[in-house]
């Protein structure tokens, strides 16, 4: 047995299963991006009372609870930071009118799942939300999920995600007082897509990675637990440009003037962009990372209440907003992009990313720079950021190079995700995630995937719209392209 | 500054160009190609290696290093070979099936290289087979496998099993590697070392040949 103490809840541990295991088992969702390899450090809980073998607790009492094993009864703490849940969740008021029949535009990401229900008759937009994808406890990638799939456990990531969906469709359908949702549109990456779909993706997890489907796919609702009378899937183009991908390029209408030129780029882990040129529309999907969601960042932390999201000087002086204005507990990625910015203006790091030992003052160690005592950046998380950030921009290199254009000629460019919003222009240009040239041509755009589901459902977006993107897009093949590695080496420097 | 220093220094400067006109320079005056290899070139490349470990430097810096290794030795390996030096050993090198990353198996390699060890590279999406058919016909006591993919790392797995199937699991020493793989893991798979980076490679392989 394990008693969570700070939630004041009793579990079971599984029969030799790990404490995270037993976390899962139960419905107690703390992030696990390595998915148990027990590299990420994300998933650590502290132990009050009992002992665990397979990890030795630090100073403070922390384990990895992918790899420590109950000897018996635990008391632990999990960290306020860690729990998934509520804190993504944002409502927006609706004006308390009962729509009769609504639908519902889903967009399905790795990490945070969105919905936007409309009224179905009208086409207004009644109510957003978005929580996180609970499939995160599989890890944070979608090449985590994937394997996890391969280990069997296909039908456990379908079952969280259609019963968190449900329950979130049926909390809309409470609160916004309607009696049945009609249909529901469904964006994502081609991984979300195959689990949603109850599909075996393990054919994307190796070369030559083949999707088992790219089409629409249409479900009744009752046949997949969903309440809606029907449940629509976004075609993808290949295992690694999604739905999501076509939903965006279909929302922005980036393909349908042959005369502008237009970049699309989702600034996530899996980093796709589409460039629309002369009637031609190329894609690639640079495998950025999940740096820039706060993975792989010693201190990192998703867009919770109290990550760092601001960093700025003032008065020669070090100083940091929080999400929610909460006392800092980790950097999410706008946080990481500026503070990196911030070590290279303040010569706390040079060109190539090494830190300056003989630049140390009050907030920079030689090494890290402390936000708070437990808040830091490290040298190594630097090193990290140059290949999230590095990899973006080859991508984008490349795709420019392979249309045969220079980046002036780019009309514009388009910044998807969740991120672009609260990105700050200049630091991304600053740190050359994005090409300085690019500055006044960038329009940050929030979710395009969800804007397209939504935009399906009010038929602005069309099904020939998105047959036509899909056959439109050519797929570069990054590994394939010569100058890659020259590149994102050169890319690596500031 | 003697020619070894300045072999080192360009080396870790990554001028390509300029070492091999200076190893050129060095084996017309007469200068020991044995000497410009292990006083200049190892012992540049270790000075990297060490940077590399202590993240004073990072890919790039090290790629360029070991680019201009390669255009030095170019020009030594005649040499060598007349005066009869022989390289320290063999190691194989490959990415494993179902994985195209090669960025960080070329820099192990390059690493590897710098030690004075010759090199085969699979190269990528190298099936078990074609390791085993290595070992085989050639004379290597190492073999390097690196897996980026969360789903591709146990396909490590699958070279080792093949190694002990045909049997000469014994005839070699595996190290694995890559971003996602562990100690741990390395241990769960019978692997006979990981490492983290490619000088920590460099110097577990070289360990293998003394
Ligand atoms: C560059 C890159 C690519 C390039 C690859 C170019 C090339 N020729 O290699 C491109 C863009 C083509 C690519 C494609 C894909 N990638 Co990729 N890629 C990366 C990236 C950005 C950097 C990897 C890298 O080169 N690192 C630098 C090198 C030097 O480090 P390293 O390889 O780890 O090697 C070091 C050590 O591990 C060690 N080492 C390495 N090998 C060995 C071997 C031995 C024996 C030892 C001892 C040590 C050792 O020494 C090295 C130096 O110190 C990472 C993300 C990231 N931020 O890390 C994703 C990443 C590895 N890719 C990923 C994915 C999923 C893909 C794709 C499958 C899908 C996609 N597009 O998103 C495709 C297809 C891959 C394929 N074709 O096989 C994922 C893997 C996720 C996971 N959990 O499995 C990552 C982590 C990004 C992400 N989305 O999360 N990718």
């Amino acid at each position: 047995m394990i008693l969570i103490h700070n939630k004041n809840r009793r579990i079971e541990s599984s029969d030799g299963g790990t404490v995270l295991s037993a976390l899962i088992q139960s419905g107690v969702y703390v992030p696990a991006p390595c998915a148990g390899l027990g590299i990420c450090r994300k998933c650590r809980v502290k132990i009050l009372e009992g002992s665990v073998r397979g990890d030795l607790p630090d100073a403070a009492g922390y384990v990895r609870a992918c790899k420590a094993f109950p000897t018996g009864d635990l008391v632990i703490d999990i960290p306020e930071a860690a729990f998934l849940g509520n804190e993504v969740d944002k409502i927006l008021a609706h004006d308390g009118r009962p729509v009769r029949r609504a639908a519902v535009a889903l967009d399905i990401g790795t990490t945070t799942v969105a919905a936007c229900l409309l009224d179905a008759d009208s086409g207004a937009v009644v109510d957003t939300v978005s929580f996180l994808n609970p499939q995160s406890v599989f890890g944070a990638d979608v090449m985590s999920r994937i394997h996890q799939c391969g280990e069997g456990r296909l039908a456990s990531l379908c079952r969280v995600i259609r019963e968190e969906v449900d329950s979130r469709l049926q909390a809309l359908k409470r609160q916004c007082g309607v009696d049945r949702i009609a249909n529901v549109t469904v964006s994502g990456n081609t991984t979300m897509l195959h689990l949603f779909a109850g599909v075996d993706p393990v054919c994307m997890g190796r070369a030559p990675f083949t999707p088992a489907f790219t089409d629409e796919t249409v479900f009744c609702g009752a046949d997949i637990g969903i309440s809606a009378d029907e449940v629509r899937l976004f075609p993808s183009v290949s295992a690694f440009i999604g739905g999501d991908v076509l939903a965006g390029i279909a929302a922005a209408g980036i393909a349908d003037d042959p005369n502008k030129t237009t970049l699309l780029i989702d600034l996530g882990t899996n980093g796709e962009m589409a460039l629309s040129v002369g009637g031609r529309l190329l894609c690639c999907s640079t495998a950025a990372g999940p740096a820039l969601e706060g993975a792989e960042i010693e201190c990192g932390a998703g867009g919770v209440s109290g990550a760092i999201n601001g960093v700025t000087e003032r008065d020669g002086a070090l100083k940091f907003t929080t999400i929610a204005n909460q006392p800092a507990n980790g950097i999410c990625g706008c946080g990481l992009i500026d503070a990196v910015a911030y070590m290279l203006k303040k010569g706390y790091i040079d060109e190539t990313g090494a830190c300056q030992t003989d630049a140390a003052d009050r907030d920079f160690d030689g090494e890290r720079l402390h936000f708070t005592q437990n808040v830091y950046l490290s040298g190594r998380d630097v090193r990290q950021f140059q290949l999230a950030k590095s990899a973006i921009k080859t991508g984008i290199d490349i795709l420019i190079k392979q249309a045969g254009l220079s980046g002036d000629r780019i009309d514009e460019v388009l910044i998807a995700g969740g991120l672009g919003f609260f990105i700050d222009k200049d630091n991304a240009l600053s740190v050359g995630l994005l090409p300085k040239n690019f500055s006044q041509k960038l329009h940050m755009c929030g979710n395009l995937s969800l804007l397209g589901a939504t935009k399906y459902l009010t038929n602005e977006v069309t099904p020939a719209a998105l047959d036509r993107a899909k056959r439109l897009c050519e797929v570069i093949d990054l590994t394939a392209d010569k100058d890659f590695s020259d590149l994102f080496m050169d890319n690596m420097f500031f | 500054m003697s020619v070894f220093d300045e072999v080192s220094e360009l080396l870790q400067k990554g001028k390509a160009r300029d070492i091999g006109a200076v190893v050129q320079k060095a084996l017309d005056e007469g200068v020991s190609p044995k000497d410009i290899l292990t006083k200049g070139l190892i012992a540049g490349m270790n000075v990297v290696g060490v940077k590399f470990k202590n993240n004073d430097i990072y890919v790039p810096e090290v790629l360029v290093a070991a680019r201009a290794m390669n255009a030095a030795l170019t020009i030594l390996r005649p040499a060598l070979s007349a005066a009869g030096v022989e390289p320290v050993g063999t190691a194989i090198i490959c990415t494993v099936k179902g994985d195209l990353h090669d960025i960080g198996k070329n820099l192990v390699k390059m690493m590897i290289e710098g030690t004075g060890i010759n090199v085969i590279d699979l190269g990528v999406d190298c099936a078990p087979e074609k390791v085993v058919e290595a070992v085989r016909t050639s004379n290597a006591n190492v073999v390097c496998l690196s897996a980026l993919l969360t789903t591709t790392m146990m396909a490590q797995k699958d070279v080792i099993d093949a190694l002990v199937e045909a049997g000469v699991r014994d005839k070699v020493k595996v190290m694995v590697g890559g971003a996602p793989v562990t100690q741990e893991f390395a241990d769960q798979i019978g692997a006979d070392a990981y490492t983290s980076d490619a000088a920590s490679a460099a110097e577990v392989c070289r360990a293998y040949f003394d």
